[in-house]
């Protein structure tokens, strides 16, 4: 046989020994996270939820809202923001550099002057220009600085919060009050707790009202769908299986908490990558273990935040580019976690776990279809096993994707017709069948980017925070 | 006067809200019961009412911004606010805005009933 | 015949299409059940309204509410409709409705659980307990501070806040700040439910009691070692931080002796606390010379300080006040600013100088609290 036959041969026995493996512990984190989720029901069952609404204890907290070129929805952002009941708390919104009428707007909206707040050179950011307080609303804050990216405007919220808390909320992101209370309960029932975060669920197409979803109702939109049962599956069982096991590595941007003196002595969002969450999250649990000090990065499944996905094709593959970038560059700033068994299941587990099926991911699954294709024009492999090989893979992906939406069912139930669910179970189906394929070409060319285009090493992104927003303008 | 007093309450427990109106109408009044704070301002500016009982703790709008809307309008109205202990603050500051006595969580519905006849009585 | 890789394919296909459209199944009768679960209970919960509402006024006596609405099946029905009016009743109203829940062996049901049930159903069973101020099962819920389990501990502590009984309070603050955790927020908040009665227990531990503590008093020294190498574990200051912030919660005015007392001896970190304290009980103790906290080297004693000024109206204070108009840090010379307002025209004076001096600090932030309380500066 030739070499390159042996070649062949090898390299797909590697492919199906990697898809057995990576399904394998797909599945091990359905049932951690089964159980995980039925611990978290006992724990709210048996805990005085009506004592922590109201209590008169509690850790003083900043929302930070990072914006940039958000003229036409920041009052509304803002008013979202103002509607949550929380004992203390206030509200940074950081102007950064915006091109357009941001902070006039906000200036009309909420009686906004200047004032002399003092901030913090805790984390170096851009040039603050400016800090206003609402004369109407004395707990929203607005920074005015000079353009540094997300980050940077997140630092900068940072410096200027001195709460022993701060949340990072998207500004196209929204949130109720329970859940902000429910998250960050865990910070009051143990201070081992340097960063918590919940679940993010699409509200395209639902009701909102006065900054609260009203009403959920299952978008009708084709793209919308599919990212309606990948998030279900990344949260339910993805993020509440490693959270169980201690080893959570991404908390989402669009809403997450953090205690702010571990963020300060990890030195604050990094402004060489985008994604910067993901990035953050590994950083801190490094220098926490570094200095010796108990850390744990946890996620709960209940506090839900609303936010907006990507509606069609175009910003749907740029964001998904995006992440897998942001992934990469996140793995490869936090290296010395991979195998590290100081990091406990984080360095042990999750690390190698992303390295291995989530960075690596594209690149196999995308030369395992053209190698098996390959291989059965070559000889190598008979037809019947291919078809009946990605016909049983086919399943498991639907298998995966079925326990999530059981899980949604007894867990929220929050879609409030049957066949809404029915309709995710079909696009369960058609996800394995072609966006599988297609997300794992786009998270290829994210990997490529990442690789060969030359990175942003501290050089100023001038896009839109907001996702639908930053998508469009990728594509002018 | 023969005409039964109308009292507004404004309660999101819904068990809690039954549980007072019961007892209100037992005293011979008639009530609309509300379960947040929209309803609760739309009952109180539109209706004919003739006294409020207010929970703080309400969704859309608080029991705070609720006095806040009513007052400029109807500054003889009178309302009993109800809150949690904890959130004293907030008590104190439905009594700065007009309210006329308050009550907080563990309570006795009968001494709510009392407060309420005193103001209405001294009205 | 059939490849033997093949055939184990077929297999693993067969049973993974069986097991998907099981889950399938289970969801779409999952629904079925729950909302069908859900309209009963809607239902059951109207009926028993009804009968509640009538017993609590006396229309109907209590064996006969008790046989409508018993439900040997369904305690934990029985809990949830109960439960909340159990959180906000008090006095006779609540008295009857644990006479009630009594009858209905709701409380018996649930002490054997506590005794008997699995982790989570003890848990579920102290908050049961605790919010129906259950004296009887203190031994078994103190019994649970001891256990590896937070939520049980968590949950025991509750329960014994909530039922009241003040010897408790030590032992649950300890097994609170030492068994779990918790931070002292967290701790502080279930010890909120013991109410005021605990109160003087407190006072007596800040004056030295501290063998009401079982256990911190004779580790103290060990206890003071440990704090340096593990910042993490308890120091018996703690205890005092948490008891004066309690002191200050439930207002507890007798206490400010001892506060004074405590204060002219304390770390930076309790000086805030007594300072907090005496900022919600609304007073501060006679003869106090808040002075020497306004010149504090920690920021957060002159910001809490300047705070507490109002509540003595001491002016000879004031020029102190003056002085940290021009502090480095913002929140101090933001509250100076406003408790010279409160000082009336005097304060207003000294604000409307300030703003045109030529101290930028004390300018800015005095202009501030002007404009902000609506003081026209004249040019």
């Amino acid at each position: 046989m030739s070499t390159w036959a042996i070649i062949l041969i090898f390299y797909n026995i590697f492919v199906i020994f990697y898809f057995i493996s990576i399904n394998s512990f797909y599945l091990l984190l359905v049932f951690l996270s089964y159980f995980g989720l039925r611990s978290q029901r006992s724990v709210e069952r048996a805990t005085d939820r009506y004592q922590t609404f109201h209590s008169a204890f509690y850790k003083p907290l900043a929302i930070i809202i990072p914006a940039y070129n958000e003229e036409a929805t920041i009052v509304d952002t803002a008013y979202s923001a103002l509607a949550l009941k929380y004992p203390e708390y206030e509200i940074i919104i950081v102007n950064d550099g915006s091109r357009d009428d941001t902070l006039a707007v906000l200036e009309k909206g909420f009686n906004l002057k200047k004032y002399a707040r003092d901030y913090s050179n805790d984390i170096p950011c851009e040039t603050i220009c400016g800090i206003y307080s609402s004369k109407d609303y004395p707990n929203l804050v607005i920074v005015d600085k000079e353009n540094g990216g997300k980050s940077d405007a997140l630092n900068a919220g940072i410096n200027v919060s001195q709460f022993p808390l701060f949340c990072n909320i998207d500004s196209d992101s929204l949130i109720d009050a329970d859940s902000l209370l429910k998250t960050i309960d865990l910070f009051a029932r143990d201070w081992r707790t340097v960063a918590a975060g919940g679940t993010i669920r699409a509200a395209n197409q639902c009701r909102i009202e006065d900054g609260k979803v009203t009403k959920i109702n299952l978008s009708p939109k084709f793209w919308v769908r599919f990212q309606i049962v990948e998030y279900l599956r990344a949260f339910l069982f993805g993020r509440s299986g490693w959270s169980s096991i201690g080893g959570l590595m991404i908390l989402s941007g669009a809403f997450s908490i953090y205690r702010r003196k571990a963020v300060v002595q990890a030195g604050g969002y990094s402004l060489n990558t985008v994604g910067e969450d993901m990035e953050l999250v590994l950083r801190v649990q490094r220098v926490m273990k570094k200095i010796n000090r108990e850390y744990k990065v946890v996620f709960l499944a209940d506090p839900v935040c609303w936010t907006q996905v990507p509606e069609n094709y175009r910003s749907l593959k740029t964001q998904r580019r995006r992440w897998q970038r942001g992934l990469s560059e996140s793995l490869f700033g936090n290296f010395e976690m991979f195998l590290n068994p100081q990091y406990g299941s984080t360095g042990m587990v999750s690390f190698p776990f992303f390295f291995f099926y989530e960075f690596l991911g594209p690149v196999i699954e995308i030369t395992g279809y053209l190698v098996f294709i390959f291989s059965v024009f070559a000889g190598i492999l008979n037809p019947p096993f291919v078809i009946l090989f990605l016909g049983a893979a086919v399943l498991l992906g639907i298998l995966l994707s079925t326990s999530a939406l059981l899980m949604e069912e007894i867990y929220y139930r929050s879609y409030p017709r049957l066949r809404d669910i029915l309709v995710l179970f079909g696009y369960a189906i058609l996800e394995n069948l072609f966006y599988r394929q297609i997300h794992a070409w786009w998270r290829f060319r994210g990997l490529l980017d990442f690789l060969f285009t030359k990175r942003s090493w501290g050089t100023v992104e001038r896009k839109s925070f907001s996702e639908k927003k930053q998508a469009a303008e990728q594509e002018s | 006067m023969t005409e039964k007093q109308v009292i507004l309450v404004a309660e999101d427990d819904p068990g809690l809200n039954r549980l007072i109106s019961f007892k209100l109408q037992k005293e011979g009044y008639q009530v609309i019961s509300v379960f947040d704070g929209k309803e609760a301002l739309n009952a109180a500016l539109n209706e004919n009412i003739s006294a409020i009982t207010l929970d703080i703790m309400m969704p859309f709008l608080d029991g705070i911004q609720v006095l806040k809307r009513v007052r400029p309008v109807k500054p003889d109205l009178p309302v009993v606010v109800l809150s949690v202990k904890s959130r004293e603050n907030d008590l104190y500051q439905a009594l700065e805005l007009g309210a006329n006595a308050y009550m907080t969580k563990p309570f006795q519905p009968e001494q709510l009933v009392e407060k309420l006849k005193q103001v209405l009585g001294s009205n | 015949m059939i490849d033997p890789y093949l055939r184990i394919l077929l297999y693993i296909i067969f049973a993974l299409a069986v097991i998907i459209i099981l889950l399938l199944l289970v969801i779409i009768t999952n629904r079925y059940l729950v909302s069908a679960n859900q309209a009963k209970f809607r239902a059951k919960k109207e009926e028993w309204e009804e009968y509640y509402l009538n017993y609590l006024s006396g229309d109907l006596d209590l064996e006969k509410a008790a046989e409508s609405i018993k439900d040997e099946k369904r305690y934990y029905w029985l809990w949830k409709f109960f439960g909340p009016y159990l959180d906000v009743l008090d006095g006779s109203d609540f008295d009857k409705t644990k006479a009630l829940c009594r009858e209905i062996s709701l409380i018996g049901h649930y002490r054997q659980k506590l005794q008997h049930g699995t982790i989570s159903e003890k848990a579920t069973a102290a908050r049961v307990l605790g919010a129906l101020r259950c004296k009887e099962s203190i031994a078994v819920m103190i019994s649970l501070l001891d256990s590896k389990h937070q939520l049980l501990v968590q949950a025991a502590a509750l329960g014994l806040a909530k039922s009241g009984d003040r010897m408790t309070f030590f032992p649950v603050a300890r097994a609170l700040l030492d068994n779990t955790f918790f931070t002292y927020e967290g701790a502080t908040e279930i010890l909120a439910a013991y109410g005021k009665s605990a109160a003087p227990l407190m006072v007596r531990f800040l004056e030295g009691e501290t063998e009401l503590l079982p256990g911190v008093a004779e580790n103290e020294n060990s206890k003071s070692q440990k704090k340096e190498s593990d910042p993490k574990k308890v120091d018996p200051s703690a205890y005092s931080s948490v008891m004066i912030d309690l002191l200050g919660f439930f207002k507890y005015r007798e206490a400010l002796p001892t506060l004074h007392h405590l204060i002219k001896e304390a770390d930076p970190e309790t000086i805030v606390h007594i300072l907090k304290a005496f900022l919600s009980i609304g007073e501060v103790p006679v003869n106090f010379d808040l002075k020497p906290y306004l010149e504090h080297r920690y920021w957060v004693v002159r910001n809490f300080s300047a705070r507490v000024w109002k509540l003595t109206g001491d002016q000879r204070a004031i020029p102190l006040l003056k002085k940290l108009l021009g502090d480095r840090n913002w929140w101090v010379r933001f509250n100076a600013a406003e408790a010279l307002y409160e000082n009336g025209q005097p304060g207003m004076e000294i604000l409307r100088m300030k703003a045109k001096g030529s101290e930028e600090d004390a300018a800015a932030i005095s202009s501030y609290v002007l404009s902000r309380r609506g003081v026209e500066l004249q040019a």
